[in-house]
C-alpha cells in the first residue's frame, strides 16, 4: 500500500486550477471554493505557508483539508499558526479513519517546521480526534443566547411547524414586549458609547489592539476586513460591521455581526430560523461599555428580524450584561492547539481565554 | 528483546483500556467491526498509545494497510517488537 502526504502553497493551488479545489471529482478534491477565496484574499499570508493538505492512498486522494493562517498573539509576540477548514474524506473511505491519518501526518509535518496547528469550535468527534492526537484544549469562548421570537423554542418544543406558527401568534407579542423592556433597561447613559455602522475597515484602524498577557488570535483592520469578506462570500449571509465610539467620538471598539438562516446554535439544529451571531466583539471592558454592547446588539438583532441572538465572548462584563438581559449561557467554542516546540508555554495554559471571537465558519469536520 | 507474551499482554491492555472493554481478548482475527466502540477516533487513540508505550513509530502506509490485529502484530514484529 502506497501513501502520499502533500501540502500545497497558495501558488501551487493556483497553478493547478479550479478543478483542483473541490468535487464533483472527489479524486481531485482539495478545498471548497469558499475556503480558496478565503485563502486567496488573505491580507498577509506568507507565501511559504501551506494552504491545503492532502493524503493519497494508492494514487487516490482520500482526504484533504484547507489551511488558514491565523497567527496567535502571545504576550505581544506574534506566532504563526495554521487552523484547519473543511476536512474532506473520500466517500468510499468515510468512517475509515483517513481524516485522522491526514491530521496525524499534518501535525507531524507542521511540528517539524515549528508551526502549531489550532482548531476552534470543533465538533465533538473532531474534538476527540484532536485530543487523541495530543492537541491541548486551551480555552473556551462562552456562548450567550437569547430568543427574540418564539419560533425556535416553539418548534423544538412542539415538534411541528404549523402548530408552532399558531402558538407564535399568542406568544410573540409577549416576547416582543419583554424584549422592549430589556432594551429599555439596557439603554446606555447619554455619556455612554454610541454605534456607527461602517462599510470600510479603514474606520477601525485607529483602534489599537489591547495589550494583554493572554493569548489571542491576531486582530487588526486588514484581518477583520478579510474576515468580513469571507462572511459576505455567501449570498445567503448578511454581514455587518459596527464601530463603537465613546462620548468624544473616538473609536472605542467594534463588532461584526452575521445574520443567516439554517444555522446551528449549540447542539440545537435550527431550520428556517434567522440567527444573528456576533462574530467578533472588541469593547472596553467596563460595565457601561458592556451594557452599551448588549443594548446595541439587541437593537441590531431586532432590526434584522432575527429569531435568535447569539454572542460569543470571553469578556466577563459582557457576559454579565448578557446574563442580566436574559441571555442563557450555552456551551461555548473550545480551542485546541497542537504541541509545538517554540510555542510559548502560555499558549497551553488551560482556561487561557481568548479575547477574539471565534468564527462560525471555522467549525470544520 | 520483549517476549511475545509480554507484547501481546501490553497490546491487549491498551485495547482494553482505550475501548473500555476489560474482558476483551485480543487475537489475530480481531478487527474494528468486531468491537462496537472501536471507531476511527479510538483507532487513532490506540495507535498513539501503542507508539508511546511500545516505543515504535508507525508510518501512514502501515496504518492504512492494517485490517486486523494480526496485521498489527506482523507490523510490530517487523520493527523488532515481538
Amino acid at each position: 500500500m502506497k501513501t502520499e502526504f502533500e501540502t500545497f502553497t497558495r501558488q501551487e493551488v493556483a497553478e493547478r486550477g479550479e478543478a483542483f479545489l473541490w468535487p464533483p471529482d472527489p479524486a481531485v478534491a482539495l478545498m471548497p471554493p469558499s475556503i480558496w477565496e478565503l485563502v486567496r484574499t488573505h491580507p498577509d499570508l506568507p507565501a511559504d505557508l501551506p494552504v491545503a493538505t492532502a493524503l493519497s492512498i494508492d494514487g487516490v486522494r482520500v482526504a484533504s483539508m484547507g489551511l488558514i493562517s491565523q497567527p496567535l498573539r502571545i504576550g505581544g509576540r506574534v506566532v504563526p499558526c495554521l487552523t484547519g477548514h473543511s476536512l474532506y474524506s473520500h466517500p468510499d473511505r468515510r468512517a475509515g479513519g483517513v481524516g485522522g491519518l491526514l491530521l496525524r501526518e499534518l501535525l507531524k509535518n507542521l511540528a517539524g517546521r515549528g508551526l502549531p496547528f489550532s482548531a476552534y469550535g470543533a465538533t465533538p468527534y473532531a474534538n476527540r480526534l484532536m485530543t487523541a492526537l495530543r492537541m491541548v484544549n486551551v480555552g473556551l469562548s462562552p456562548r450567550w443566547v437569547i430568543p427574540l421570537r418564539s419560533g425556535p423554542i416553539l418548534r423544538s418544543r412542539l415538534g411541528s411547524v404549523p402548530l408552532a406558527r399558531v402558538a407564535a401568534v399568542a406568544v410573540d407579542p409577549l416576547l416582543r414586549a419583554w424584549s422592549l423592556v430589556q432594551r429599555a433597561r439596557y439603554r446606555p447613559s447619554a455619556a455612554g458609547h454610541a454605534l456607527e455602522e461602517v462599510d470600510s475597515f479603514a474606520a477601525l484602524r485607529d483602534f489599537g489592539l489591547p495589550e494583554t498577557p493572554l493569548v489571542h488570535v491576531r486582530r487588526d483592520a486588514a484581518y477583520l476586513d478579510w474576515k468580513m469578506r469571507f462572511a459576505r462570500h455567501d449570498a445567503a449571509v448578511r454581514a455587518r460591521a459596527f464601530r463603537v465610539v465613546d462620548e468624544s467620538g473616538r473609536g472605542a471598539g467594534h463588532f461584526l455581526v452575521r445574520v443567516a438562516t439554517h444555522e446551528r446554535v449549540g447542539s440545537q439544529e435550527y431550520r428556517d430560523v434567522r440567527i444573528c451571531r456576533v462574530l467578533d466583539l472588541a469593547m472596553p471592558s467596563s460595565a457601561d461599555g458592556a451594557r452599551a454592547a448588549v443594548y446595541h446588539l439587541l437593537r441590531v438583532a431586532a432590526r434584522e428580524r432575527a429569531d435568535v441572538l447569539e454572542v460569543l465572548t470571553t469578556d466577563a462584563r459582557i457576559g454579565s450584561a448578557c446574563r442580566s438581559a436574559g441571555f442563557r449561557r450555552s456551551n461555548g467554542y473550545e480551542m485546541l492547539i497542537s504541541r509545538t516546540a517554540g510555542l510559548p508555554d502560555a499558549a497551553y495554559a488551560i482556561d487561557n481565554w481568548f479575547l477574539t471571537m471565534v468564527e462560525s465558519e471555522s467549525a470544520f469536520f | 528483546m520483549k517476549t511475545e507474551a509480554s507484547v501481546r499482554d501490553r497490546v491487549q491492555d491498551i485495547f482494553r483500556s482505550v475501548l473500555g472493554k476489560p474482558a476483551l481478548v485480543v487475537h489475530d482475527g480481531l478487527a474494528a467491526k468486531d468491537v462496537d466502540n472501536w471507531d476511527s477516533v479510538n483507532n487513532i487513540v490506540i495507535v498513539m498509545e501503542l507508539e508511546e508505550k511500545l516505543g515504535v513509530v508507525f508510518t501512514t502506509a502501515e496504518l492504512a494497510g492494517m485490517q486486523d490485529v494480526g496485521d498489527l502484530f506482523r507490523c510490530l514484529a517487523s520493527k523488532g517488537v515481538s
